[in-house]
């Protein structure tokens, strides 16, 4: 059984959760599979034991249900928002450290505004990344010096306590 | 500070509609119910001292002294500030009009009273922050050590600055951040908003394979070396696996390089694999 089967069974047949869209929950588990390399690495293992430590492994994504459906069928989209949101807070950091950044702001804005553009015609998917858009959005105009205000998150990773 | 929460007197519940972040435009569907009896300042203030009380019935025995008079302490809400929509638009007007919040230079966080799940989950949260070992320590060498939990930021003399666990640190914060939510049955706040989604999942992991009384050791006290050790030996007593581990993390949360996550993804996976099996399958 190959590792991919293992994560489809376990979301429809032991989790009992609906998908929306069963073509992109299974591209979603693909390249989930393939950059957490989850095939290579369970190869030698009789199905028994790969099975079980797949299932341990992915188990606590399953914590809230829906989250897990949501990231599943979204997953490359979601990436490319981790990707650029990473980047937008390294900038901010580089900003607020006063360190020169020779970005284009403006091109960053609007990969943001082409990522969200497409996530936001779900709602459930909206729901899950409206906080990190919201900080994106702040990070964004710190580094443009618009705003002295920082994100939540910057601001976390700046000052520490 | 205070006449900003005073002046409200609506709970209300919105429900996010079309936005354009290009011209910072949004419109809401906004159900309003009038409640003189309690503000969203309020609910905050709720959440947060629940979560203090649960956090010191369920570790106090864990922390330190000071950290439990902290925390008996009415001080700790100034932290978080709800205000209305309105006035946090007038008051910073310069912020884009589609953010939740933002923190200022002296460390104060604003929410935005724009909904509930999002005020309830950020103070749940930022409380639990507050109760996981924090410490200033000033070393010998003339660096200082941050400790916030199981993150450990120094200054160096020379102006160097170095992480370590930030972001498992995180995941920590918000795997309890979602078991106080369900406690305290906030569901909306715990379903609907996905805060470090993979590290919190690390942090999952983390507890099955080393123990939960580690975790809370490291996170709610001063014990940050039995986590370490426990790891370690599970991976067949390799002294640096731990330090790899809390690395990748880092990149998995941090990276902008795709390639660089999917190496680190298959490191973690690797180590996980080692550790499970050490533990449960003989």
């Amino acid at each position: 059984m190959s590792v991919e089967e293992i994560i489809y069974n376990y979301i429809v047949e032991e989790r009992h959760i609906e998908y929306s869209d069963k073509k992109k929950l299974e591209q979603g588990i693909i390249h989930y599979v393939e950059d957490n390399g989850l095939d290579a690495m369970s190869k030698n293992m009789d199905d028994v034991q790969k099975r079980q430590l797949i299932e341990a492994f992915i188990e606590p994504m399953f914590n809230v249900s829906e989250e897990a459906r949501v990231y599943f069928e979204n997953y490359d989209l979601l990436m490319k928002l981790k990707l650029l949101s990473n980047r937008l807070l390294d900038i901010a950091e580089m900003t607020y450290r006063g360190k020169s950044t020779d970005v284009d702001v403006a091109q960053l804005k609007d990969e943001l505004s082409y990522i969200v553009d497409q996530m936001y015609n779900d709602e459930s998917l909206r729901k899950n990344v409206d906080l990190e858009v919201s900080e994106c959005l702040l990070d964004l105009d710190y580094i443009m010096g618009i705003t002295d205000k920082m994100s939540i998150r910057l601001s976390r990773r700046v000052k520490v306590i | 500070m205070k006449e900003l929460y005073e002046e409200e007197s609506e709970v209300y519940e919105t429900k996010a509609g079309n936005r354009d972040i290009n011209n910072n435009e949004i419109s809401y569907e906004c159900d309003f119910s009038s409640n003189e009896e309690i503000t969203s300042k309020e609910i905050a203030d709720a959440v947060h001292d629940e979560t203090k009380r649960d956090m010191m019935e369920e570790h106090g025995d864990v922390m330190n002294e000071s950290q439990r008079e902290m925390l008996d302490s009415d001080e700790t809400k100034d932290h978080l500030n709800v205000i209305s929509s309105q006035e946090y638009v007038d008051r910073f007007e310069e912020v884009p009009f589609n953010v939740v919040g933002h923190c200022d230079k002296e460390g104060n966080i604003f929410i935005k009273d724009i909904s509930m799940p999002v005020i309830e989950h950020v103070s749940v949260h930022e409380t639990m922050h507050l109760c996981a070992d924090r410490q200033e320590i000033n070393m010998e060498n003339g660096d200082t050590k941050l400790v916030s939990g199981l993150r450990e930021t120094t200054f160096h003399e020379d102006g160097r600055i170095t992480d370590k666990n930030e972001k498992i640190n995180e995941g920590i914060t918000e795997m309890y951040t979602m078991r106080e939510l369900r406690s305290q049955e906030l569901d909306d706040a715990s379903e609907s908003i996905v805060s470090y989604p993979e590290a919190r999942v690390w942090a999952e992991r983390l507890e099955k394979l080393v123990g939960q009384e580690n975790v809370e050791a490291a996170y709610f006290g001063t014990d940050k070396k039995s986590i370490e050790r426990e790891f370690n030996r599970l991976s067949g007593n390799d002294e640096s696996a731990w330090n790899r581990f809390s690395k990748d993390i880092d990149v998995v949360e941090n990276s902008q390089d795709m390639d660089e996550i999917r190496h680190a993804k298959e490191r973690l996976f690797i180590q996980y694999k080692t550790i499970y099996m050490n533990k449960y399958m003989g």
